[in-house]
């Protein structure tokens, strides 16, 4: 890394740092005047954190290092601001858990990976064979895009209040992938 | 969002972590030390040579010392080449003997053969990131099935926390344990979304696209193999059968830096040397840019330019998948970098221990559920602390030998893991940060037990990757130390007060 690129990322970082400060000393205070200033300087300086860092080391490499100086930066901040003390009640514990009485459905969390597997794989040759890019990165993109269709699906599977619709749902939308894939593919 | 939605997500959220926290953790701590993987390597040769970058005409020998080598002065055998780093001195040339792959090392500058040094602890740490050291490659698809339900963690996490700017800021250390276990799992995972998102999202494609990748490409192609190869792979190799004079790897190097400015080559693939259609393949990074390793195929014999693949200069899909291995492995920003995403790769283990605390912190929390957390947790860096000394002072044909370390380190897993049912969790824990401590406080002392006078070098520009191994070996250590002693207070205390120990 040159000098220039060096003391923009530092910039960046030390920006994003104050900006943060600001942010969270700006929610603490009552004042609405103060606390509308506090976030709006805590905002701009935050926002200049990674155009600082884009200048200094080019958007690819710029983004994802102020993405991490701001993670150790907001971390700081909220250890540095954090009450505290001794326990008021170290020894208290919360009698009823959130899904106490309820149970789990681990079968559930299986048959929901599973599906969402083979949705997934059905979809993700369906983007490979329809999105409107040329051939190699179509493959490519569909590929990067697979994991986040399997998690999605999960999620949508276990979180559907009406789950045989839900998983009816993507049993249709797996085998329509399927029958334009095979259309595609062999047509 | 409704109540029972949430819900749903927040047994998704707590079950899944809860199943495969600890194998999450395994992978996620392997993979923050695997980062170090290069910088390692000085300090476990005990390697103080200055870096004078390759020579080449020693280069050009190294690689004659190979080929002469090899039956009918190596026509038609396929070698590749690793150029020198400043974390590795050597010309390190692989290629197929009659026994098996052989790497033969050799002097950057003179090109003469030296002995091969070090052990392969960094390898097995690598291999414990990327496969859990299970067979290939059902080891990398587990893993890349991690990634994925690391990926449903983040995104149920963010989801359930709907009050994001307020729970980023909420750290309230003055009440219970598990509200402080709670607190600093919401702050360390919502700051670090965008890291934790995007090595899940990389870990899952990397996992499984050895799978994946050739179908995908089959089907968007509509079975036309030939454009696939030709659109997304380097040119391949057609052997003639007619010998020919080879150019010079030296050479070969040079013009496959007038061929793509600003790359710095780092591995050279020879396929079918000694044929009039061998091919090189001179790859490398290009220093802050967020590619996977550009390359320059070109004619062995003439040294024309068959192709140049650097696919940040493509569409946007090869743009978006050139990107997925820099981002996964900090391999974009030099050593800063790498140092910054081992703070947030901490976060992620973090994220899984405090989030199987807060399950602990339950009442009716099972005492086998914590000892299990406490042994792995806690006897997985004893566990590495302990492979990496030992790869330092055992013979050189030892730690060389990957089978024989690899079963060394799953015996140094054992007592970690058991160590808990025999001494409590948290005496265990404490005593473990202990044993951790001491091995890696010890990395300065090992340098100069072992390097003799050459040890004094350590301390010169040529020795600074060993110098700055020794001086974070030794810093961690007394942060192990120092942590492990104030849990073993602790533990006093609680005991006088004839408290539990359970916490």
């Amino acid at each position: 890394m040159d000098l220039p690129a060096f003391w923009a990322v530092v910039a960046g970082g030390l920006a994003t740092l104050g900006g943060l400060a600001a942010l969270r000393g700006g929610l603490r205070r009552a004042s609405p005047r103060l606390r509308a200033s506090a976030i709006a300087a805590g905002t701009a300086l935050v926002a200049a954190g990674p155009v600082t860092a884009v200048v200094g080391l080019g958007w690819d490499v710029g983004l994802p290092v102020w993405l991490g100086l701001a993670a150790l930066g907001g971390i700081a901040v909220t250890v540095a601001t954090a009450r505290v003390g001794t326990a008021t009640n170290p020894g208290r514990r919360r009698v009823e858990p959130r899904s106490a009485g309820r149970p789990v459905r681990k079968l559930a969390i299986l048959a929901a990976f599973v599906m969402a597997a083979a949705g997934s794989v059905a979809m993700l040759f369906a983007l490979a064979l329809w999105l409107p890019l040329p051939p190699a990165d179509r493959a490519l993109v569909a590929v990067v895009l697979w994991p986040m269709l399997w998690a999605g699906i999960v999620l949508y599977l276990f979180a559907a209040s009406r789950r045989r619709l839900a998983y009816g749902g993507v049993a249709a939308l797996t085998g329509l992938a399927g029958l334009s894939v095979a259309y595609g593919f062999l047509g | 969002m409704r109540q029972a939605v949430l819900k749903s997500l927040y047994d998704l959220h707590s079950w899944v972590g809860l199943v495969l926290g600890l194998i999450l953790y395994i992978v996620c701590f392997s993979g923050v030390v695997a980062l170090f993987d290069a910088e390692l390597g000085p300090w476990d040769r005990g390697d103080v040579r200055a870096y004078g970058g390759p020579a080449p005409a020693g280069l050009d020998r190294a690689v004659a010392h190979v080929v002469v080598g090899i039956a009918d002065e190596g026509r038609g055998v396929n070698f590749t080449v690793r150029l020198p780093t400043p974390y590795r001195q050597t010309v390190a040339v692989d290629h197929r003997g009659a026994d098996g792959p052989v790497t033969e090392q050799f002097d950057p500058m003179t090109g003469e053969p030296v002995p091969s040094r070090g052990s392969v602890s960094t390898t097995i740490l690598t291999r414990l990131h990327t496969d859990l050291l299970l067979p290939q490659p059902w080891g990398r698809y587990l893993v890349g099935g991690l990634g994925i339900v690391m990926l449903l963690s983040v995104i149920s996490g963010v989801i359930l926390h709907r009050k994001i700017i307020r729970d980023a800021f909420t750290l309230r250390l003055d009440r219970s344990l598990r509200l402080k276990w709670t607190d600093l799992h919401k702050a360390v995972g919502l700051w670090g979304l965008p890291f934790h998102f995007t090595m899940a999202l990389t870990g899952a494609i990397l996992g499984f696209v050895g799978l994946i990748l050739m179908y995908t490409a089959v089907v968007a192609f509509k079975g036309d193999l030939g454009s696939a190869a030709a659109e997304m792979m380097a040119p391949g190799v057609i052997a003639t059968g007619e010998a020919a004079p080879m150019m010079p790897v030296s050479a070969l190097i040079e013009m496959a830096g007038e061929a793509l400015p600003g790359i710095v080559p780092e591995v050279v693939m020879v396929r079918a040397y000694g044929d009039s259609g061998a091919v090189a393949e001179v790859m490398g990074n290009v220093p802050g840019s967020l590619v996977y390793y550009p390359s320059v195929s070109l004619e062995a014999a003439t040294g024309a330019v068959l192709g140049v693949t650097d696919w940040s200069a493509g569409g946007i899909g090869k743009r978006v998948y050139a990107m997925v291995t820099p981002l996964h492995y900090a391999s974009y920003g030099g050593f800063a970098l790498k140092v910054l995403y081992a703070l947030l790769g901490a976060g992620s283990c973090f994220l899984v221990v405090s989030g199987l605390s807060i399950w602990h912190a339950r009442p009716h929390g099972r005492a086998t559920m914590q000892h299990l957390t406490t042994g792995v947790v806690y006897g997985l860096p004893l566990a590495i602390a302990g492979l990496l000394v030992a790869g330092r002072v055992a013979a050189p044909a030892f730690a060389a030998d990957e089978r024989g370390m690899t079963l060394l380190f799953l015996l140094f897993c054992c007592p970690g893991v058991a160590w808990p049912w025999l001494r409590g969790a948290a005496r265990a824990a404490s005593e473990m940060l202990l044993g951790t401590g001491l091995l890696l406080a010890a990395f300065p002392a090992l340098t100069i037990v072992g390097g003799g006078a050459e040890s004094y070098q350590v301390w010169g520009v040529a020795g600074a990757p060993v110098a700055t191994a020794d001086i974070a070996g030794f810093l961690l250590g007394l942060g192990a130390l120092a942590w492990g002693m104030a849990e073993g207070r602790r533990l006093r205390r609680r005991h006088d007060r004839g408290a539990d120990f359970q916490d």
